[in-house]
C-alpha cells in the first residue's frame, strides 16, 4: 500500500531521503500542471514550478500539517506562478506567442475536448480568461481542490471563491463560443478567410 | 446542500445563471435548488461547463514527474546552510550601532508590509530556524551529492541572523552608497524591479532572501516567496 502523503512528510523530515523524492515525485505533474495553466507558457512555467519545489523542499521541516500537504504545496505553487507572472510583465514578449482570441481554432459543437487541436484552443482561451478568474477556475479544474481548499490556497473567502470560478468558466464558455461564431461565418463566407 | 445558499451580489442575470451553473457543475447545490426561472438557461450553462472541467482535467493529467527539477530542487533546497554556523547580528552589533539604526529607520522610512493572516500563516509561522540541521536538510544534502552538486555552492556562506526591522536598517545602511553583490539565480521571483542579494539571511527567525534595488529593499520568506519587511528609501 502507497504511504499517505503526511507518512512521507513525516519520514523526509525524519531524514528519509526516499520518501523526500516520493512526495516530491507524486506532486510535481500536478503543480507543474497549475503553474503551466496560470502562465499559459511552457518555460515560464517550469521556472515556477522548480521555483515551488525548492520552496517546498526548503520549508517541509515546518510544514505542520494543519492544512492537507497538497493544498499547502499548491499555496507554494500558486504563489510561485503568480510571481512568475508579475515578473513577466515587467519583461518584453521576446519568442512568446500573443494570444489573442482569432488565434483559436474551432471546437465545432461537441464541446469534447479530444483531439490535440481542441485542447489547444482550450488551453489557448484559458490564457484569455483574467487572471483571477483564471488561477481559481485552474485550481477546482485542474488541481481538483474543493472550494475550502482553494480560499486556503488564495487567501480569499469561500464567496469570492464560488464568485471567482463561476466567472472563469463564464469568460471560457464565452471565448470559445464566440470563436465557433467566427469560425462557423468565416465558412458559410469563404471571401472572409484569410 | 438543502438549503438554499444565498447568491452573491452579481452586476447582471447573466453572471447569476453562471454563478448557478457552477456550483451545479461542483455539486454544491442540486439541481431542483436552482430558482425555477433560471433552470433552462442553468442546465444549458452547466453543460458547458462541465465540459470546460473535463477539457481542463484532461490538460492537467498529461504531464509526467520530471527528474532534473526534482533533483534540483532536492539540491538547492538544502543549500541554506547550517543553523550552527549562524552568525547572530545582534551578537555583532553593539548597544552604539543599535542606537544608530534607530536613526536610520527613523530617516529612511520603514515600511513593514503586514503579512495577510489568510495567505501565508501555516506556511511559515511556525518556522523553526534550524531548518538544515534537521534530518530533511541532512536527506536533502545527502541526496544532492547523487543528483548534482553545484561547485560554486560548496563553500556555502554563513547565514546572517537579522533579529527584527532595526537590525535591519543596520545591517543594510552601507548599501545606499556601496551595493551587495547580487545573486545569479534568487530563490524568489525579482519584485518590484528589485535584485536578490547574494547573502543568506535569517529575518526573524525564518530564512529569507533580500532584494534590494535604488527604491529600497524587501525581505522574502525564502519558505513561500511572501514580503516579510520592507524598507523604502
Amino acid at each position: 500500500m502507497n504511504p499517505s502523503d503526511i507518512e512521507l512528510v513525516e519520514q523526509a523530515k525524519a531524514g528519509d531521503s526516499r520518501a523526500l523524492d516520493e512526495l516530491l515525485r507524486r506532486h510535481q505533474p500536478r503543480l507543474r500542471a497549475v503553474c503551466r495553466r496560470i502562465l499559459s507558457n511552457d518555460a515560464d512555467a517550469d521556472d515556477a514550478a522548480q521555483n515551488a519545489l525548492i520552496a517546498i523542499v526548503r520549508a517541509l521541516p515546518t510544514f505542520d500539517a494543519r492544512a492537507a500537504f497538497g493544498t499547502w504545496a499548491y499555496r507554494i505553487a500558486t504563489n510561485a506562478a503568480l510571481d512568475e507572472t508579475r515578473r513577466r510583465r515587467r519583461r518584453p514578449l521576446i519568442g512568446r506567442e500573443e494570444l489573442d482570441a482569432s488565434s483559436i481554432v474551432d471546437l465545432g459543437s461537441s464541446r469534447v475536448f479530444s483531439s490535440v487541436h481542441e485542447r489547444d484552443a482550450l488551453d489557448k482561451a484559458l490564457a484569455l480568461v483574467p487572471e483571477d478568474f483564471r488561477v481559481a477556475v485552474v485550481l477546482r479544474d485542474v488541481a481538483d481542490l474543493d472550494y475550502d481548499e482553494i480560499a486556503q490556497v488564495l487567501g480569499v473567502p469561500i464567496g469570492t471563491v464560488r464568485s471567482r470560478i463561476a466567472r472563469g468558466r463564464g469568460h471560457l464558455a464565452d471565448i470559445l463560443r464566440n470563436q465557433s461564431r467566427v469560425d462557423e461565418r468565416q465558412s458559410l463566407d469563404p471571401g472572409t478567410r484569410p | 446542500m438543502n438549503d438554499r445558499p444565498e447568491p452573491e451580489p452579481t452586476e447582471d442575470s447573466v453572471h447569476v445563471v453562471d454563478w448557478w451553473a457552477s456550483r451545479v457543475v461542483d455539486r454544491e447545490v442540486e439541481f431542483a435548488d436552482v430558482p425555477a426561472e433560471l433552470r433552462a438557461a442553468v442546465h444549458q450553462r452547466a453543460s458547458d461547463f462541465d465540459a470546460l472541467r473535463i477539457g481542463l482535467a484532461s490538460l492537467g493529467a498529461s504531464s509526467d514527474s520530471n527528474d532534473l527539477m526534482i533533483a534540483r530542487a532536492v539540491r538547492e533546497g538544502s543549500t541554506t546552510g547550517s543553523s550552527s554556523r549562524t552568525a547572530n547580528l545582534r551578537r555583532i552589533m553593539g548597544p552604539l550601532g543599535l542606537a544608530a539604526a534607530l536613526v536610520a529607520v527613523v530617516s529612511i522610512g520603514i515600511n513593514v508590509v503586514g503579512r495577510d493572516s489568510n495567505t501565508g500563516d501555516d506556511v511559515v509561522a511556525t518556522a523553526e530556524m534550524s531548518a538544515m540541521s534537521s534530518p530533511l536538510a541532512k536527506s536533502a544534502e545527502s541526496m544532492a551529492v547523487d543528483a548534482a552538486p553545484a561547485p560554486a555552492e560548496a563553500g556555502a556562506s554563513v547565514p546572517i541572523d537579522i533579529a527584527d526591522m532595526v537590525e535591519l536598517a543596520e545591517f543594510t545602511d552601507g548599501w545606499w552608497t556601496n551595493p551587495p553583490n547580487m545573486k545569479a539565480e534568487p530563490v524568489c521571483p525579482a519584485v518590484d524591479e528589485m535584485q536578490a542579494v547574494d547573502l543568506e539571511i535569517v529575518f526573524a527567525g525564518q530564512p529569507a532572501e533580500i532584494h534590494f534595488g535604488s527604491g529600497g529593499l524587501k525581505v522574502l520568506s525564502i519558505a513561500d516567496c511572501m514580503v516579510m519587511a520592507g524598507i523604502t528609501r
